[in-house]
């Protein structure tokens, strides 16, 4: 059944001739691994919701530089994130786009290094990109298939005002697999924001499957903001942070449309004041499916967690949310909290939601709680009773519903565009 | 200007209106009494077009167009206003934008010009004066963790910025301090013009001293028993309701 997925795996070796001896051997192991494991299926537990077979069964093809053009018009009407005001970074099939990007040389600016640059400048640096290594099949296809990897630097004490707007864009003829890899590294008491997009523009069986690590060192504050959110695809998203001493991350997921959309959020706060904090907005109008799998590990004392997932579905849709928490042994003053509310917009629209905690220490303060609920007939009478059309009121509630979730955001096109998607589907 | 005819109402298999008759002219203000569960919020609720509520025979008709099988929407438009005894909390709904979305849903509907932003902030600065409203409150969520007087307040605020022709009170008497009730009263009586009509359902003679309604009717068991002037509220406060419909 995944023949044709594995055919790809064959692919990468044919890619790889340049490269250097160490990342092909990267790459073989990461290859190995998959091939020992295998791919997951929703007989996997972890897997259980996320149908993916349609995907394995397609003929996927790697991108090749003829793949990789875009016209300046494609490339505006991509982007769901509007605002000016922001460093513009262009990835197109996972490769960095020196050309398209808008970086301006200036001191405030971040330090953005594609995988090439330091292959011939920093071999070690270059190696780094390579180095971490999550035991996950998406996460070594990435390692395996990543054609180039970009390292965003934040340097010691700096604050980075303008927010970094990282576009991926997945392009050309025929299905494709891209595998876009970043890592982002927040040297201490360093500031950055990023806004991670991800945008398809092929048919339907193509998938994007990126790899984002990001690495808070102490005293630093890191906003990171995904964005998945195409019309059609595959989108599997892995998302690694360390959190540091005294480091704070914020991570937001957003993602609608697409077919089958997973994201998988890993965060391990590793040394004491450590925190983070986690927020998901999930849309489904049509028949998507949009799987969110989150794991915070709390592995030192004096580490905080705090999450808010919300969903909205509509349609035939399907939204997953799975939130582990993992509280270590011997580790006190430990604060975790996790919420899940979710709106379901038709009879035939589903939420899974599962909380799961495995605590393995006595010291720690947790709150968890899930909710799944329809919009409230009052509230929705009570404005149709002030004139507000039926529709226009579900809007309304809608909107107030994800606020939470949004107002972190710090591009408001993006919640725009949201509710315009909300408003033109038949759900409300 | 309200017709209502026969009206009877089943939740289920409980009728709640049984067979009620109501006339209520423009200009008029009719105050309507009555026991806890006698059906005064049903009847409100109805006749706002609320669903969940089976209209089984009868009719009620808004300047002469039944308004049974109508939306809400469409009987707002139409230039009714419930103010509701229970005023929703709608957190993450700022309450100017609310309002100025019903406005200008209603001014689309009528084809008149939208008020923007600003526009609609100078029009309803002053409404909320004239009503006593702390204007704290209006970049506030709608009702969210407003105190029983101020939802009250805010439903009258609310009325005197859609200027409805017919206007129904639920209760909006009940919980309030004294200042408060004269400050509802007299956003009221502001209102009051020989083309508008009121509905006051109340449970006190106290608000009829400061608004004087032309009809008093008690409504029990799902039936307008008893029909009077104001006197009528004042021999009620007295004597409660166990006489009404002995004679
Ligand atoms: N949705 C409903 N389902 C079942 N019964 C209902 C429903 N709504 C109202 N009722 C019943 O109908 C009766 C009338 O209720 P209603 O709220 O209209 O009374 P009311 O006159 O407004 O009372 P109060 O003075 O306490 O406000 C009550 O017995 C109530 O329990
Ligand atoms: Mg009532």
């Amino acid at each position: 059944m995944k023949q044709n997925f594995n055919r790809i795996l064959l692919q990468s070796q044919s890619l790889g001739d340049s490269e250097p001896e160490w990342l092909k051997c990267k790459r073989e192991e990461a290859i190995e691994s998959i091939n020992s494991i295998g791919f997951p299926t929703t007989r996997n537990e972890e897997w259980k919701y996320t149908p993916l077979d349609e995907i394995y069964q397609t003929e996927l093809e790697i991108p090749v530089d003829a793949d990789n053009v875009l016209s300046t018009d494609t490339l505006e009407s991509a982007s769901l994130v509007n605002e000016p005001n922001l460093f513009k970074i262009i990835l197109i099939n996972g490769k960095y786009s020196r050309e398209l990007s808008d970086l301006e040389v200036t001191k405030s600016a971040p330090n953005v290094r594609p995988l090439e640059e330091l292959i011939e400048n920093e071999p070690e640096a270059a190696k780094f990109l390579f180095s971490s290594d999550p035991r996950e099949t998406f996460s070594w296809l990435n390692t395996a298939m990543a054609r180039d990897a970009l390292l965003i630097t934040c340097p010691e004490n700096r604050t980075i005002q303008k927010p970094i707007h990282l576009l991926n864009i997945m392009t050309g003829k025929r299905n494709k697999l891209v595998s876009p890899r970043i890592i982002i590294e927040a040297n201490a008491n360093s500031k950055l924001t990023l806004i991670e997009e991800f945008v398809n523009l092929l048919p339907d069986k193509s998938l994007m499957n990126a790899a984002t690590f990001i690495n808070a060192k102490p005293g630093s504050l890191v906003n990171h903001h995904r964005i998945s959110g195409s019309s059609s695809g595959y989108h599997v998203g892995n998302l690694h942070c360390k959190v540091s001493q005294d480091a704070n991350i914020f991570t937001t997921s957003l993602a609608f449309g697409g077919n089958v959309t997973r994201i998988n959020i890993n965060v391990r706060l590793e040394q004491p004041g450590a925190s983070c904090n986690l927020s998901g907005l999930f849309l489904g109008v049509k028949d998507e499916l949009i799987d969110h799998h989150t794991t915070i590990e709390h592995a030192a004392s004096e580490t905080n967690s705090n999450e808010v997932y919300k969903g909205v579905m509509g349609g035939k849709s399907k939204g997953v949310f799975n939130g582990k928490v993992l509280v270590e042994e011997n580790i006190h003053h430990v604060k975790a909290s996790q919420n899940s509310n979710n709106l379901l917009l038709s009879d035939v629209a589903e939420i899974n939601t599962k909380p799961e905690l495995e605590i393995y220490s006595d010291d720690v303060t947790c709150a968890h709680g899930a909710t799944v609920g329809q919009l409230d007939a009052d509230s929705t009478f009570y404005l149709r009773a002030r004139g507000i059309p039926e529709k226009v009121a579900k809007r309304i509630l809608v909107e107030a519903f994800l606020e939470e979730a949004l107002s972190q955001l710090p591009v408001e096109s993006v919640k725009t565009e949201l509710m315009k998607i909300i408003s033109k589907s038949n759900t409300l | 200007m309200l017709k209502i005819e026969n009206l009877k109402v089943a939740v289920g298999n409980t009728e709640i209106l049984k067979g009620l008759n109501l006339t209520v002219n423009k200009g008029e203000v009719h105050a309507i009494m009555g026991p806890n569960g006698s059906g005064k919020s049903t009847l409100s609720h109805v006749i706002a077009g609320k669903e969940g509520y089976e209209v089984t025979e009868g009719d009620i008709s808004f300047r002469n167009e039944s308004i049974v099988d109508k939306l809400p929407e469409e009987i707002a438009w139409a230039g009714v206003f419930l103010a509701f005894q229970y005023p929703m909390e709608i957190p993450g709904v700022n309450n100017v934008y609310m309002l100025r979305e019903a406005l200008n849903s209603q001014r689309r509907h009528r084809e008149q010009k939208e008020l923007n932003a600003s526009e609609f902030l100078k029009f309803v600065k002053e409404k909320v004066k004239s009503v006593g409203l702390n204007e704290k409150l209006l970049s506030r969520p709608v009702n969210s963790g407003f105190s029983g007087g101020e939802k009250k307040r805010n439903e009258i605020f609310q009325m005197s910025v859609l200027e409805p022709e017919l206007a129904i009170l639920d209760e909006t008497d009940s919980g309030l301090d004294i200042d408060a009730l004269k400050d509802v009263a007299e956003g009221i009586n502001k209102l009051r013009t020989s083309e508008r009509a009121f509905i006051i359902v109340t449970h006190y003679q106290r608000l009829l001293d400061y608004i004087v309604p032309d009809y008093v009717h008690v409504l029990s068991n799902g039936r307008i028993a008893k029909t009077g002037d104001k006197n009528l509220a004042l021999e009620l406060e007295k004597r409660g309701y166990d006489w009404v419909g002995e004679d």
